[in-house]
């Protein structure tokens, strides 16, 4: 494993900009700005980036020229990451070495769910910037901490909740905020279920991955390939299933047309059916619905629920003048050509116009200030996803007192509010 | 799928056991029509060969348990903590004591503490008793992560240490403060990390670990913690305290977002030697540094 720890900004940007120089993704990637020609970006100006979790989603925020170090606990996606860099960016298996490098601004951190947390504390305390993966938490007192420590050191923490930065999401936010459906008392949103697993046994580790690194955080349990990588998702464990890996999309729209960011449900009630054999237990099946108050308005999180609009996933909301559908909620939204084709009138709300979730965050880091999906936000829609699992798990509606964060006249549910981490692992 | 009512705890078992997915799943959905009568029998099917019976009955003991701390089942908590306390032993199966203690961990009480106590001095299962004492939150419970950590081996006591901190026990304080000066670093850093997040003043003040034999990221950590410390004793009206504390950060370390984080604490203080603190930082190699402490005297 190469650990280069004295590099420095200059060494990279040499480094980099010269092994590139003769590719053609280098210059297309690459451009003469990182070198400060012709009155562009100087290198001072560059933001230099490690990359925390770098399989599956993690790949995406890879990038030559812009990439120094890789970190992951599968060597697998570090030798794949590594030929896509040529070569260019050190790698770590351990998060904390690639944090102590003084010549890297940000990072991205795309573990899986219940590394998020610690993770993005750390590299807040180290000084950097982060791009964390959404959701942003796993527990609603990491979600605090995390908040805490962006505050605390005045880090920029966008969450990677990208759908607020497509057109058609900014659009319909543009649409409900200025009253065009008249006063929204509802949102449906939908999903088609989670998968079935299977009785895969349990078995040894590859010799690729460090499993004991990989579960971190989480109690130690034996390896299953089931358990792993894009499949952490079916394991209330890790990740939480769609309500989370799609709620935290879809949601987060939600949360901002609604203009909702700084608030929470007063109650969530969830039920639902999980897969009748395997090792997977996050429900297929799940409704569950929140109750907002001050202005009073209730949103369902429905899988599988009516599809609309022939889209896998989106969200209707429902005026007492109109309806407006947003499909997606990721990258790919979508919504009505009535809210497409709307113009703010004069003395109208507006609302700020991303240029790209990544682009967005990288001018705040410039900039400082708060990105579109700020960790504050993105705690919030986290925490929908965390009460809606606690509500399913123990089989009750939960009155949450989203002021002071505790669930009311419920000492259980309360004790599923936070959770310390295995061995060194916690907050 | 309508829900089955079940008029007996064999008729339930029954469907627990059954070979059709679909029959064990109505059945442990509904397990919230039992009560404590069927904990014995349902544990002996988390032994079964089956794994889809073996889960089964986990997911009816969890269903079960959980409904009994809901809202005015007080009695049937009580009878369903007692089911449990009888399994955490070591003559039970080890998948059932962790389970045991694990559902102890959300619905037992103050009556759970004393002997699931004595369980922290068994190397096999200590973790679990930890993870346990750790969400209740009475006195006595501290008291016993205490008395194990004088007499627990070194390795334990960093976990121990996370715990009385993640339960912000005032009490352990005193305790955590003489682990500060430890020559194991591990140590010393859990204590600072216990204390900061406990928030509470210490009877000294804060000593320095071996700082330079720290990694960055423990240096962080603690430079971290000082902060967090000084933050909560400022909450707690202790002000000079406080302050010492973010001089103690201002003097370690010349990293801007902890030099500006250290800054703005003493800015909330702005006593005199707040105040003399920031104006001969004025002078700072970093822009950022110094355009905080001119704001913050400016204000």
């Amino acid at each position: 494993m190469s650990k280069l720890r004295n590099t420095t900004r200059r060494t990279f940007l040499t480094q980099t900009t010269g092994a590139l120089a003769g590719s053609m993704v280098a210059f297309s990637i690459v451009p003469s700005a990182v070198i400060g020609a012709n009155g562009q970006t100087a290198p001072s100006d560059k933001i230099i980036t490690g990359s925390i979790g770098i399989g599956g989603r993690g790949a995406a925020f890879v990038r030559p020229g812009m990439t120094a170090a890789i970190c992951d606990v599968d060597e697998n996606h570090l030798r794949a990451a590594s030929e896509r860099l040529q070569g260019q960016a050190d790698s770590y298996k351990d998060y904390r070495e690639l944090l102590d490098r003084k010549d890297i601004d940000a990072v991205f951190i795309a573990s899986p769910d219940h590394w998020h947390g610690l993770m993005t504390v750390h590299a807040c305390e180290a000084g950097k910037d982060v791009y964390v993966e959404k959701p942003a938490s796993k527990t609603i007192e990491e979600g605090k901490a995390m908040i805490e420590a962006a505050r605390r050191y005045g880090r920029i923490v966008q969450v990677g909740s990208q759908g607020r930065s497509t057109d058609a999401a900014y659009k319909a936010c543009q649409y409900i905020r200025n009253g065009n459906l008249g006063t929204v008392s509802k949102v449906t949103c939908w999903h088609y279920e989670n998968p079935k697993g299977d009785w895969t046994p349990d078995s040894s580790p590859p010799p690729e991955l460090d499993w004991d690194k990989w579960l971190g955080p989480a109690r130690w349990m034996p390896y299953n390939p089931n358990k792993v990588h894009f499949n952490f998702r079916w394991l209330l464990d890790f990740g939480g299933g769609q309500i989370r890996d799609r709620g935290a999309h879809v949601m987060s729209v939600a949360m901002w047309c609604m203009n909702a960011d700084h608030t929470g449900p007063v109650s969530v009630e969830a039920t639902g059916e999980p897969p009748h054999e395997g090792i997977w237990d996050c429900p297929c099946t799940m409704e569950v619905k929140y109750e907002f108050k001050n202005p009073d308005w209730t949103m369902t999180w429905s899988q599988p629920g009516e599809k609309l609009l022939d889209a896998a996933f989106g969200a209707k909301y429902w005026g007492d003048k109109d309806t407006l559908i947003v499909t997606g909620g990721d990258g790919g939204c979508g919504t009505e050509e009535k809210a497409m084709k709307y113009a703010v009138p004069a003395g109208g709300i507006e609302v700020f116009k991303s240029p790209g979730h990544i682009e967005n965050w990288m001018d705040c880091i410039k900039t400082r200030e708060k990105p579109l999906m700020d960790i504050e936000a993105g705690v919030q829609v986290a925490n929908l996803c965390i009460l809606g699992n606690i509500s399913y798990r123990l089989g009750r509606k939960l009155e949450w007192d989203p002021a002071n964060q505790y669930v009311k006249r419920d000492e259980e549910a309360n004790r599923w509010l936070a959770f310390i981490g295995r061995g060194p692992w916690h907050l | 799928m309508n829900a089955k009512t079940y008029n007996s705890v064999d008729e339930f078992i029954n469907d627990i056991q059954n070979d059709n997915a679909d029959t064990r799943y109505a059945a442990w959905s509904q397990a919230k029509q039992m009560n404590e009568e069927a904990i014995p029998k349902l544990v002996e099917l988390m032994g079964s060969d089956h794994p889809g019976i073996a889960q089964a009955a986990t997911n009816a003991l969890q269903a079960l348990t959980h409904s009994s701390a809901e809202w005015g089942r007080e009695e049937l908590r009580l009878k369903v903590v007692g089911e449990w306390m009888k399994r955490i032993g070591e003559s039970n199966p080890s998948n059932v004591r962790v389970l045991a203690f694990r559902l102890l961990a959300k619905v037992g009480d103050e009556r759970v503490v004393s002997e699931i106590s004595t369980y922290l001095y068994s190397p096999y299962i200590r973790e679990e008793a930890l993870f346990c004492l750790q969400n209740i939150s009475i006195s006595t419970a501290a008291t016993a992560l205490i008395a194990a950590l004088r007499n627990s081996p070194d390795d334990f006591k960093p976990r121990l240490i996370a715990a009385l901190g993640y339960r912000r026990d005032d009490e352990a304080v005193d305790t955590l403060y003489d682990y500060l000066s430890s020559s194991d670093t591990e140590l010393a850093m859990a204590a600072m990390h216990a204390i900061a997040r406990i928030g509470k003043l210490c009877k000294k003040t804060i000593p320095w670990p071996n700082y330079a034999r720290l990694s960055s990221h423990d240096q962080n950590r603690f430079l971290n913690c000082l902060i967090e410390y000084a933050e909560n004793l400022l909450q707690k009206g202790h002000p000079e305290e406080a302050a010492r504390s973010y001089l103690q950060v201002l003097d370690k370390t010349n990293e801007e977002h902890f030099c500006c984080a250290a800054i703005l604490g003493l800015s909330k203080i702005n006593n005199p030697i707040a105040v003399q603190a920031m104006k001969t930082m004025a002078s700072h190699p970093s822009y950022k540094v110094r355009d905080v402490i001119k704001k913050v005297l400016n204000e």
